[in-house]
């Protein structure tokens, strides 16, 4: 068969329209997303149809806070109960956040709503899980401090492991959403994190203890900003997946 | 084009969305592609037409493709089989394949008149053939027949195993013959 190919002029033309055509753009960063995301919806409709799940973690988050504060204010090392408590317990706001979101978000009728908005459901996901991290590292820290000031402890190195544990609960969280299809599944596996986690805490505190204390402070903050790396490294895929799965 | 120079273009396209290296990777497989399809259509405009889709196809998903995962010449031959599945399911194109004109008819090959017209009623016949068969059958003949690929290739571009493109390739050649032979 003879292959009647079109002139050189007008595979130019052609080419030059395809580029006039197609959506030329630069690859967009974390923090441009994060930047127009946040310009362009605002916290109230990026939690819109949320505000009940968050006001339920948040009373849950100060419920457990302050029971485990009185509890560990009477114990009789509180120093060594306080960091397995920290540990163990950061993760749960976060966790919780996220499952109670996801569940929401199924039962909702949220999506005929979403899908006549500029953004998809999958950039909502993805700056919604940057927000609630966020919230959830505030709240952490914010909770870890009160705490050392009530129990008489120094804060950094509470800090340092609280805040290792939620970095590593995030990272896990980001895995799970980047490896596993459905919500559900990632859901089902964080909640295998985080309750064995608690179990572990609560039925060997001693040996949870001597593996927390056996890192020096400085060897945490390393870790710290090592999983803070990492987290903002799988967050960048993350994003780039939820702009672009829908183009194709 | 080596491949070196196709990957940098690739990611010059990605990360910075630049017009020249998307005009310099287009150009490179312009003929190609452009030939694939017009195997399948045998028109300028509707081939013309169809391999510029293609392309604005692959530039809007370039940012999801990865090297890692399929060689670029195979990613694009994918996309243009999927294109092409689009457009002979397309109610536009069957209608028009049904009651194209005589004086519309494209005269494709060297010989005679009568014996182009020939080859191309052949041509459509066995198009319209092509098309009552399942898209993912559809796109191992064309893919076979029109882009002369071999069952490796076909078997990279629609990640399938090679055994299975033989098999759905040989039965599907059958039910053709088959149904040849009836008519």
């Amino acid at each position: 068969m003879t292959i009647q190919y079109p002139s050189e002029e007008q595979i130019r033309a052609s080419v030059r329209e395809i580029c006039r055509q197609a959506p030329l753009t630069e690859r967009p960063t974390i923090l441009s997303f994060l930047r127009d995301m946040s310009r362009n919806l605002g916290l109230r409709q990026i939690f819109s149809g949320t505000w009940d799940v968050i006001v339920i973690c948040c009373t849950l988050f100060a419920v457990v806070g302050v029971v485990g504060a009185v509890e560990l204010r009477t114990t009789v090392d509180p120093r060594q109960k306080a960091s397995v408590f920290l540990f163990a317990f950061s993760p749960v706001f976060l966790f919780l956040l996220f499952s109670l979101s996801v569940w929401k978000e199924a039962e909702g009728p949220v999506w005929p709503i979403k899908m006549t908005c500029r953004y998809t459901v999958r950039h909502l996901m993805a700056f919604r899980v940057f927000c609630i991290t966020c919230l959830s590292f505030a709240a952490v820290g914010f909770y870890t401090l009160v705490l050392s000031c009530v129990l008489r402890l120094r804060g950094l190195p509470l800090l340092c492991v609280s805040l290792s544990s939620l970095f590593l609960y995030s990272l896990i969280q980001i895995q799970a959403a980047l490896s596993v299809r459905s919500n559900w599944a990632a859901c089902g596996l964080l909640a295998l994190w985080v309750f064995g986690n608690c179990a572990a805490a609560l039925l060997w505190p001693r040996f949870y203890w001597e593996l927390l204390q056996a890192v020096p402070t400085l060897a945490w903050v390393v870790v710290d900003a090592l999983l803070a790396f990492l987290f903002c490294n799988r967050y960048g895929i993350y994003v780039r997946r939820a702009c672009y799965a829908e183009s194709m | 084009m080596s491949i070196d120079k196709e990957a940098s273009l690739i990611k010059r396209i990605q990360r910075q969305g630049d017009r020249r290296a998307a005009e310099a990777l287009i150009s490179a497989h312009y003929r190609e592609t452009y030939a694939f399809v017009y195997r399948q259509t045998g028109d300028l405009e509707t081939a013309m037409d169809l391999t510029q889709e293609v392309f604005l196809a692959v530039l809007q998903s370039i940012h999801r493709y990865d090297p890692k995962q399929a060689g670029f010449r195979t990613w694009l031959y994918r996309i243009a089989a999927h294109k092409l599945a689009d457009l002979f399911r397309s109610p536009e194109y069957r209608f028009r394949q049904k009651t194209v004109p005589l004086e519309e008819l494209t005269l494709l090959g060297d010989g005679s008149p009568e014996e182009q017209w020939m080859e191309a009623d052949q041509l459509r016949q066995l198009q319209l053939r092509i098309t009552e068969l399942p898209d993912e059958i559809q796109s191992i003949l064309r893919l076979r027949f029109y882009g002369e690929k071999s069952f490796r290739e076909i078997a990279e571009i629609l990640s399938l195993p090679e055994g299975t493109v033989k098999t759905r390739y040989y039965a599907a050649i059958r039910t053709l013959r088959k149904e040849a032979d009836e008519a």
